[in-house]
């Protein structure tokens, strides 16, 4: 992940670079400049706690560039961390996105790649700032899934992959709704899990009904209606498999959280009664 | 004098809220909850400041937000802050040079 930091460093325009947990903690950094660990370490702290504040608001942001007299910062959100770039002020903000969006892809990847939830990203003082990811739970397996274990396996999604989904990863044009079952793309009676918590379809009925939603929601939002939709279900019944019965509050919390616009909303419903 | 008389009129807002830099609402338009937005503008206000002023910059000047289906720009001067979410179909960064230039001709 350092040589990743590195490499974002390297780019003009950028004087630091730090990915931090949603805890606040400093996980990674790298500076060339005059910013110290312990700088950036209280810069995380508050970051963190930012980032929650937005989510408040609207929690499916992904990027927020805060505009300084003498630079800029730029954050990332991905699955729980923040990657954040310290940049010069006459930098070019839409340049360096697409650089931040290119390192933020490769860690997650990373973090794929060796089945590591970012979710339980801690920094560890025995490996120093740079900090040692962990899993706290099971990885790669299939059954029961706690809150806050990961799990990247058959029918369930790791944090990272869903995170890949809302960005601008390639796979979403292979997003196939009609898949259901395989639990890998579609919504088949059986688990799927979004922010490593799982959401279970209880049948065949209510999963096709789920693909409808998302087949209108990507009319609206693009391929990123998938992971909206599971976000959705993960909070109108986390617990409990979903059934028909959480179809109404799903629709109600999708049009209230995803849909901007009565326009926008007429043509959702519309779209759902086809 | 309106505060958010001309952005209001822009194409791109959605929903706009003016307060103080502690959160105490000023004026807003189309908005459901427009308190609560104030406050979580002038937390982030705060939070970006301190962050700021961490690595040595001061004066937060504006904040873009930006998500699937989602923008909103934040701007914060010595008295106010301003907050509007935007049409996602919009370009952000041209309403935010269009809002700057109509805030510093009003200042004019």
């Amino acid at each position: 992940m350092k040589r990743i930091l590195d490499e974002l460093c390297e780019m003009e325009g950028i004087n630091g670079v730090f990915i931090c947990n949603d805890d606040g903690d400093l996980i990674e950094f790298s500076s060339p400049r005059d910013f110290d660990a312990i700088t950036l370490s209280q810069t995380a702290t508050v970051a963190a706690r930012a980032a929650e504040t937005i989510s408040v608001q609207h929690h499916t942001w992904d990027c927020l560039v805060a505009h300084f007299a003498e630079g800029k910062l730029i954050f990332s959100k991905f699955s729980q961390c923040l990657l954040c770039a310290i940049a010069e002020p006459s930098s070019n903000v839409a340049f360096l996105n697409v650089a931040i969006k290119v390192a933020r892809n490769k860690i997650q990847r990373k973090l794929e790649s060796s089945n590591i939830a970012a979710a339980t990203m801690r920094p560890n003082s025995e490996f120093g700032l740079g900090g040692q990811i962990y899993a706290d739970g099971a990885i790669g397996t299939a059954g029961s899934m706690a809150a806050g274990q990961a799990v990247a396996a058959h029918g369930m999604y790791s944090t990272g992959l869903i995170e890949n989904w809302t960005g601008s990863d390639h796979r979403m044009e292979n997003f196939d709704l009609s898949d259901a079952g395989s639990g890998v793309m579609g919504y088949g009676p059986g688990e799927a899990s979004v922010s490593s918590t799982s959401v279970r379809v209880a049948d065949n009925a209510t999963s096709n009904t789920l693909n409808r939603v998302a087949e209108a929601l990507a009319e609206l939002v693009g391929p990123k209606a998938h992971a909206l939709v599971l976000e959705a279900m993960q909070k109108v019944c986390p617990s409990q498999p979903f059934s028909k019965n959480h179809l109404k509050p799903l629709q109600k919390t999708i049009e209230k959280e995803y849909i901007a616009g009565w326009k926008d909303l007429r043509q959702f419903r519309k779209s759902l009664q086809r | 004098m309106s505060k958010l008389k001309h952005a209001r009129l822009m194409p791109e807002t959605q929903r706009g809220v003016v307060c103080d830099l502690s959160g105490g609402l000023q004026e807003s338009f189309r908005c459901k909850d427009p308190e609560n937005m104030s406050a979580v503008a002038s937390y982030l206000v705060r939070a970006m400041c301190e962050c700021g002023s961490t690595m040595g910059m001061t004066n937060c000047e504006k904040i873009s937000i930006a998500g699937p289906g989602y923008a909103a720009s934040v701007f914060s001067d010595e008295k106010n802050i301003w907050i509007f979410e935007l049409e996602p179909n919009w370009s952000q960064r041209e309403f935010e040079k269009k809002f700057e230039s109509a805030q510093l001709s009003a200042v004019k």
